[in-house]
């Protein structure tokens, strides 16, 4: 079976900055892969580059089997790669039903409207249909007439979900969807990316509550000034040094000879 | 009733010209893709259909007009396909200083600061009013259903708009020669209202007049530029023992309507609904939404 993503050696450079710098990284289909790593250590950038939102300097990404990279943004998005964002991008004046019909509209046909007006009612139809089975996905059924400002945060994330669950996806990019959330509501959306696993949706997961991603991932990679440190088994990667210091940061020396980090932070000099 | 459409003929039919120039500017503002050129269309529009309407006809003119406009708005699209916001309102205001100077240069053809009169006054109720139908259609149509989420998806987050799916380069190009068809269709059945057409008629103050109409009425749908016109018709009227007022209360009013009502009468009417309808049929959301 041919893999859900690769990303072979990628590299994206802003200026002098090497956001991206040399990533290979492998997701099985149907899995639910972590990609985790401190602030500014390059993961959007990655999943922007997989999304088409910014080029490659070098390197190749496909999913599926076809390759992503070059391809205009939208062309991606209809190949089944769709995503959230960090931030919320719910369009305010449309209703909560509308924003996640977008998802599951087709934005090639942008006319349809005025030269195929009976297409265009099914189609809509249809797109609103999605919208709310993907809602009622996500535990939102009875609010689709709302307006997004008109629903707690949580809930305006998970209508972001929604969005992205409406295009029926081959490949789902999650850029830290319960940032900001209770522990509460991070159980119920992991719950969620566990079903949507069980259903055999292949997920990439952005997020820095390492307890959750070693939880529910499959699989974690592990990146730091754009470069992979560590990529396997979400329990073992957690433990390796590398990313300890990467997330803890060096011991100062004064922490003595049982931290591995100052003894590292020696050598390396 | 009919006594009294005709003693307004003018007042509608100055409506109705009004409300094209709006339609052209809401197209525009409600997608973001802020192309002032329709301006400069409503000139080509306009000077096309005066020269021609009275060899050919006012169909044949106004046909015409649309298509000698249309041409140059593909090319104009594909010009400023690149640029965004402001950049793009400044490279489309050029273009309709442009042709505000041809309309000033081109002496034999345009008649020059004096203009053309005498133009045959054709335009009816009748005829105006069936454009005016016929625009709306193919506004509204494409603004129905998926195409009018396209448009808002536009305007408030291209990159998001195009993580979805949406092919916004299509949908931009679209969009400024629709704009511009729809200032051309404005511009042609002006001159047939009066009779007369001057350079001075086109340029700025018809960009100021387009987004005053948008401004005032709402740019949600083509119902906002309808209430706009209608206002902006009605307003000369209404202060007509003030006129040396009159730039004032226009400006007080765009002010006041940025200030308290940034979606127009149409948006300020529908939130009205909203809110009312909130009110009755829910309870009250409790819960924050920040983070």
């Amino acid at each position: 079976m041919t893999d859900a993503l690769v990303c072979d050696d990628v590299e994206v450079h802003f200026g002098g900055v090497k956001a991206v710098d040399g990533v290979s990284i492998t997701v099985a289909p149907g899995s639910l892969c972590g990609l985790v790593g401190p602030n500014g250590s390059g993961k959007t950038t990655l999943l922007n580059a997989v999304s088409g939102l910014v080029p490659l300097t070098a390197g190749r990404i496909t999913a599926h089997g076809e390759a992503l990279a070059g391809r205009p943004v939208p062309q991606i998005a209809r190949r089944g790669v769709r995503r959230t964002f960090q931030a919320i991008r719910l369009l305010s004046t449309l209703t909560v039903v509308e924003n996640v019909a977008l998802g599951a509209d087709d934005g090639r046909r942008l006319f349809d409207g005025l030269l195929r007006p009976r297409r265009s009612a099914r189609a809509d139809h249809r797109s609103r249909e999605l919208a709310r089975d993907a809602l009622e996905r996500v535990g939102l059924s009875d609010v689709g007439d709302r307006l997004p400002g008109e629903l707690p945060y949580g809930h305006q994330r998970r209508v972001e979900i929604a969005r992205a669950l409406a295009a029926r996806p081959r490949l789902l990019l999650l850029d830290e969807p319960v940032a900001g959330m209770s522990v509460e509501e991070r159980r119920e959306i992991a719950d969620l990316l566990l079903e949507l696993k069980a259903e055999g949706l292949t997920q990439v997961l952005v997020e820095h509550d390492l307890e959750l991603v070693t939880r529910i991932t499959d699989h974690l990679v592990v990146v730091d000034f754009g470069r992979v440190i560590a990529d396997g088994d979400p329990d073992e990667t957690v433990r390796n040094e590398d990313v300890r210091e990467a997330y803890l940061g060096r011991r100062h020396d004064a922490a003595g000879p049982r931290s591995h980090g100052a003894v590292r932070a020696a050598d390396g000099g | 009733m009919i006594g009294w459409f005709t003693s307004n003929e003018t007042f509608l039919l100055t409506a109705l010209a009004y409300y094209l120039v709006g339609l052209s500017f809401q197209v525009v503002l409600r997608s973001g893709v802020f192309s002032l050129a329709a301006a400069g269309f409503w000139g080509i529009g306009a000077y096309t259909s005066a020269l021609l309407s009275e060899s050919l006809g006012w169909a044949v003119a106004v046909v015409l007009a649309l298509v000698l406009a249309g041409a140059p708005a593909l090319g104009l699209a594909a010009v400023v396909a690149r640029l965004r916001g402001l950049y793009l309102g400044m490279a489309t205001i050029a273009f309709d200083l442009l042709v505000v100077s041809l309309a000033y240069g081109w002496d034999s053809l345009t008649g020059g600061a004096l203009g053309l009169f005498g133009i045959p006054r054709s335009a009816t109720l009748l005829s105006v009013g069936g454009l005016a139908v016929v625009a709306t259609f193919v506004v509204a149509m494409l603004q129905s259903r998926a195409g009018g989420r396209f448009v808002d998806a536009l305007r408030t987050d291209e990159t998001l708009a195009r993580s979805l799916g949406i092919e916004t380069g299509r949908l931009r190009a679209a969009t400024i020669v629709l704009s511009g068809v729809l200032g051309a269709l404005a511009g042609a059945v002006t001159p047939l209202i009066f009779g007369v057409l001057g350079p001075e008629e086109s340029g700025f103050p018809l960009v100021v007049l387009g987004l005053t109409i948008v401004v005032i009425g709402g740019s949600g749908s083509w119902a906002g530029p309808a209430i706009g016109a209608v206002v902006v018709t009605a307003l000369p009227e209404v202060l007509r023992g003030v006129d040396e007022w009159r730039d004032v209360v226009y400006g007080a009013l765009i002010v006041l309507m940025v200030i308290f009502a940034p979606s127009g009468l149409l948006g300020l009417a529908r939130s009205g609904r909203h809110g009312l309808r909130r009110r009755v049929v829910r309870a009250p959301v409790t819960e924050g939404t920040g983070r």
